[in-house]
């Protein structure tokens, strides 16, 4: 075929041209070792890149709740750790309490003790956290978990609920407990608890324990009112029911839990016996009941049951608080290890995701390099060409 | 016949033949130059040779082909040109709206895990301002864009009727020099070159009349040029969409009749306009869905929260209501004023066309597939509903009247962050300063189907990604096809028409040959004839 002059010059500067193109294009791959910049430059690794870095950054995001959970988490485990500390050496003070050969001022001593730490604990239970906000408060946590009423009463000022963060994709967590589940609870296991009125007689108790937990009203409350008959004989009737002679030292069993009185009631004392959980479980007040006990002197006999039934009332319920804080530590320590599992799994999605992104759009620079370099010759034999081609005319032999 | 005049009749046709070979060697490069041959024929006098004719090397098929492939090349270059601009506004970097995205929803993220950090809250307000002035960004781009293109428009068109002149003017003076017998060659070479460049405007089909001049006609065959007279193309604001330019015919009679725009698909005209009204329509409405999306989303959490001062949340952004453009063609005098629904989940990146018919009432559908579209229209409130847009009718549709609709073409670049204070954003849905169930939502945001109920925000971005650099790609390939039929054709039309420097050498040689051998003639006549005078 023919070809005109103008023809071999413009395949020859065309051919160049786009060599230098290829050539560029592959020298930039190379050099900012990505293969995929523009959508056009793979559409379909492009739009895949996107959904892979938004995978990533939402993978960033559970990491950092997850750290700040640890963080919130460890503190509040340390801070119970320290609760439960108080609790135990409050339990210790009790028992000593309960010595018979104590003068009042010896008790008076304990109570000052007992102060001391109820006092810790309102200031653990009003922690705060480093950004000043109370652990315990719930949603709350600009004011303080428990304060003073009017009254000289310690109450919860938070709410019930729990800030709660998403770990991972298909999970949340609560990244903390309210002050209402950690000093106003008591945990599912707890027994029961009997409660002396504002009693004048002698009557002490001993129990309640769980005595047949088939019967069918098994574990309801109860409430024994104490009177004296028309005889001079003591009585009492159970949640209003007819009276019932009372005998020093013997063992009732109602509603398939026993409990043994002993001494003397006195007409119009009562003794109330319920659910751990449903007696208003609170352990600032159980701690200022004892505290108001240990301080009153002991004059009579009457007095003395009332200590020893408020200490066995105390301990109880103590003990019930205790552990009711263990459940929470416990809880708190199992989703610390949760966290933990997330970690690891965050961290290897972490890296499949980085290593899916790479092979989506990074340069391989075994392939870019020998491209490169391919192309680096193919474009000096073009150069070559155009150079020698234009050399070549008839115009030079005449 | 002497042999002087032989000779000299040689010299004659070796001088013509070398002005031939040097016109062609000095026009080698020239744009629509065609190579021209001295035709030798026996001279009719007798003895001696003439020039019967200086020809065009010139093949009016080849030329057509070469033409129409120019217009399909010039049509994906266009289009190449437009769509890289938005490839590379799209192209993977540190502002990409998709990393603002992630750093907004990083943001709300570090929010939920301490709601009463002001600076937390801050944080989410600078992220949301950042994400809506890069919305902003790529929404203000794209529009410029649009206006860019039905400016170019404008300019072509002109340009179209400027060469429709020439031609017309060439056709004129083409007939006038034939009918005096002189040779036309350049006046034919520039008007196939006008020709050349009308096709990389506008596809264009000519025929050649026995007089010699060329009728151009678009692809429609309504004529540009017929004879010596040139219709003009216009452009003017669409009946439908006053923001867009749509072209007319004007006929010899003045009418103006508008252009479909199947007849302008071909040359950087019709690549202008499929690039607007595809791929730049589908970018600035699949980001605009986005903007409304994100919009009604949080907007609605923020009605149910509480924020830090204990209020009632108030709208985070906001997006320009939907356009309703009324068709200048109308004949009723009803307007249309829309708003976007709460539930945005039925809103497509779609453009609507509302239609009254008196039989029908209100008949809604899709611009992009044509499909009907479900509306309910309440009469008591005069309100039409569909795909998650409210329109409220004033005044009275006539039969035929129609509305564009377009929800989200401008959402983008009115995206704005309203909130101006962290303590404004509704974290919980309680007074406590802590409470961040809102704010948890909030981030679930990140990954629910907001996005025309079927898709995330990342996942609309990155069909938006894979749309453009799919279409560049493929624009890309069929430009490349292209030019390799262009440039055969062109080789084939070159090797025709093109001039051959060596060829020419090969011609001045053999004609200076040819000129020294009828010089010869004319030497040795002059010999004979002085041998003659010289017996003595």
């Amino acid at each position: 075929m023919r070809l005109s002059s103008a023809t071999i010059y413009n395949q020859n500067l065309n051919s160049m041209l786009s060599q230098q193109a290829a050539y560029q294009e592959a020298a930039l791959e190379v050099s900012s070792g990505t293969r995929v910049v523009n959508p056009s430059d793979d559409s379909l690794a492009a739009a895949q890149a996107v959904t892979v870095r938004q995978s990533i950054a939402a993978n960033e995001q559970y990491a950092d709740s997850r750290a700040a959970i640890t963080t919130s988490l460890s503190q509040e485990e340390s801070t119970l750790d320290s609760i439960n500390d108080a609790i135990t050496s409050a339990m210790s003070l009790v028992v000593q309490a309960g010595n018979g050969t104590l003068s009042d001022a010896d008790r008076e001593s304990l109570a000052t003790s007992l102060q001391g730490v109820y006092d810790t604990l309102v200031t653990l239970a009003n922690s705060t956290d480093s950004n000043g906000n109370y652990l315990f408060s719930g949603y709350q946590s600009q004011s303080p978990a428990f304060a003073e009423d009017a009254s000289g009463t310690l109450v919860y000022q938070g709410d019930d609920n729990v800030v709660s963060q998403q770990v991972s994709a298909t999970q949340s967590m609560a990244s903390g407990d309210n002050g209402a589940t950690v000093f106003l609870s008591v945990s599912s296991s707890a027994g029961f608890v009997a409660e002396a009125g504002d009693n004048t007689g002698t009557l002490t108790f001993d129990g309640p324990d769980i005595a047949d937990s088939s019967v069918a009203n098994y574990g309801e409350a109860f409430t024994l009112a104490f009177s004296v008959a028309d005889d001079g004989t003591t009585q009492y009737s159970i949640d209003g029911q007819d009276p019932v002679a009372y005998t020093d030292g013997e063992t009732l069993e109602i509603n398939g839990l026993s409990l043994t009185l002993s001494g003397t009631p006195a007409a119009g004392d009562s003794l109330t016996v319920s659910a751990a959980a449903d007696a208003d479980p609170d352990v600032f007040a159980t701690l200022q009941n004892l505290i108001s006990v240990l301080q009153t002197p002991v004059e009579d006999d009457a007095d003395r049951a009332a200590l020893s039934n408020t200490l066995s009332t105390a301990s109880r319920e103590l003990s019930n608080a205790q552990d009711n804080v263990l459940t929470v530590l416990t809880s708190v320590g199992t989703r610390l290890g949760q966290v933990e599992v997330l970690d690891t799994i965050g961290d290897d999605l972490a890296l499949s995701y980085t290593e899916r992104l790479s092979g989506l759009v990074d340069a391989d620079y075994t392939e870019s390099i020998s491209r490169y370099v391919t192309l680096q010759v193919s474009m000096q034999a073009a150069q070559q060409t155009f150079a020698s081609v234009q050399q070549l005319s008839l115009f030079e032999y005449i | 016949m002497s042999l002087i005049s032989i000779g000299v009749s040689g010299l004659t046709a070796a001088q013509i033949a070398l002005t031939t070979s040097s016109n062609n060697t000095t026009n080698a490069y020239t744009d629509g130059y065609t190579r021209q041959v001295a035709n030798f024929s026996e001279s009719t006098s007798g003895n001696g040779v003439q020039v019967s004719s200086v020809s065009r090397e010139y093949n009016q098929f080849v030329t057509t082909q070469l033409n129409g492939s120019i217009s399909a090349e010039s049509a994906l270059s266009t289009q190449q040109t437009e769509v890289d601009q938005i490839d590379s506004l799209l192209a993977d970097s540190d502002a990409s709206l998709d990393a603002l995205l992630q750093n907004f929803f990083s943001a709300i993220q570090t929010l939920t895990s301490d709601a009463s950090d002001t600076a937390a809250r801050e944080e989410v307000v600078g992220a949301a301002q950042t994400l809506a002035s890069q919305f902003n960004q790529l929404g203000s781009y794209l529009s410029a864009m649009a206006d860019d293109v039905n400016n170019q428009i404008d300019d072509q068109v002109s340009q179209i009727n400027d060469l429709s002149d020439q031609i017309a003017t060439l056709n004129s003076q083409i007939s006038l020099s034939t009918t005096l017998g002189s040779s036309a060659n350049d006046l034919l070479d520039q008007r196939d070159l006008l020709v050349s460049q009308l096709s990389e405007l506008v596809a264009v089909d000519v025929t050649v009349q026995d007089n010699g001049s060329y009728t151009v006609a678009l692809s429609n065959g309504m004529a540009l040029v017929s004879g010596n007279d040139s219709f003009a193309l216009s452009t003017e604001a669409s009946a439908s969409d006053a923001s867009q330019s749509s072209i007319s015919y004007i006929d010899a009679a003045g009418n103006s009749v508008t252009l479909d725009n199947s007849v302008l698909d071909s040359g950087s005209l019709g690549g202008l306009i499929e690039f607007r009204d595809s791929t730049l329509a589908e970018t600035q409405n699949q980001l605009g869905l986005m903007a409304v999306s994100l919009t009604q989303a949080f907007n609605t959490l923020q009605a149910q929260g509480i924020d830090l001062n204990g209020d009632s949340g108030t709208a985070m952004f906001s997006v320009a209501d939907p356009v309703v453009t009324g068709n200048t063609g109308n004949s009723g005098d009803a307007t249309m004023t829309a708003i976007f629904s709460d539930d945005v989940s039925a809103l497509t990146s779609s453009d609507y066309t509302v239609a009254w018919s008196d039989n029908q009432g209100f008949t809604v559908t899709r611009n992009d597939t044509g499909a009907s579209v479900d509306a309910s229209y309440d009469s008591d409130s005069g309100t039409l509903s569909f795909a998650g847009m409210a329109l409220t009718v004033s005044g009275t549709a006539e039969d035929g009247d129609s509305f564009l609709v377009q929800p989200t073409r401008n959402a983008a670049s009115s995206f704005t962050a309203l909130l101006s204070d962290g303590e404004q954003i509704a974290a919980g849905t309680s007074s406590g300063s802590s409470d961040n169930t809102n704010a948890l939502a909030m981030l679930n945001l990140q990954t629910s189907d907001i996005v025309g109920g079927s898709a995330t925000l990342s996942e609309t971005y990155a069909s938006l990604v894979s749309n453009v650099g799919s279409t560049a790609t493929r624009v890309a390939a069929q430009l490349q096809t292209q030019s390799a039929l262009t440039e055969q054709l062109t080789t084939l039309q070159q090797s025709e028409s093109g001039v051959n420097l060596d060829e020419e050498a090969a011609n001045l040689i053999v004609y200076q040959q040819y000129y020294q051998a009828c010089a010869k003639i004319v030497e040795v006549g002059t010999t004979v004839l002085d041998t003659i005078l010289n017996i003595d």
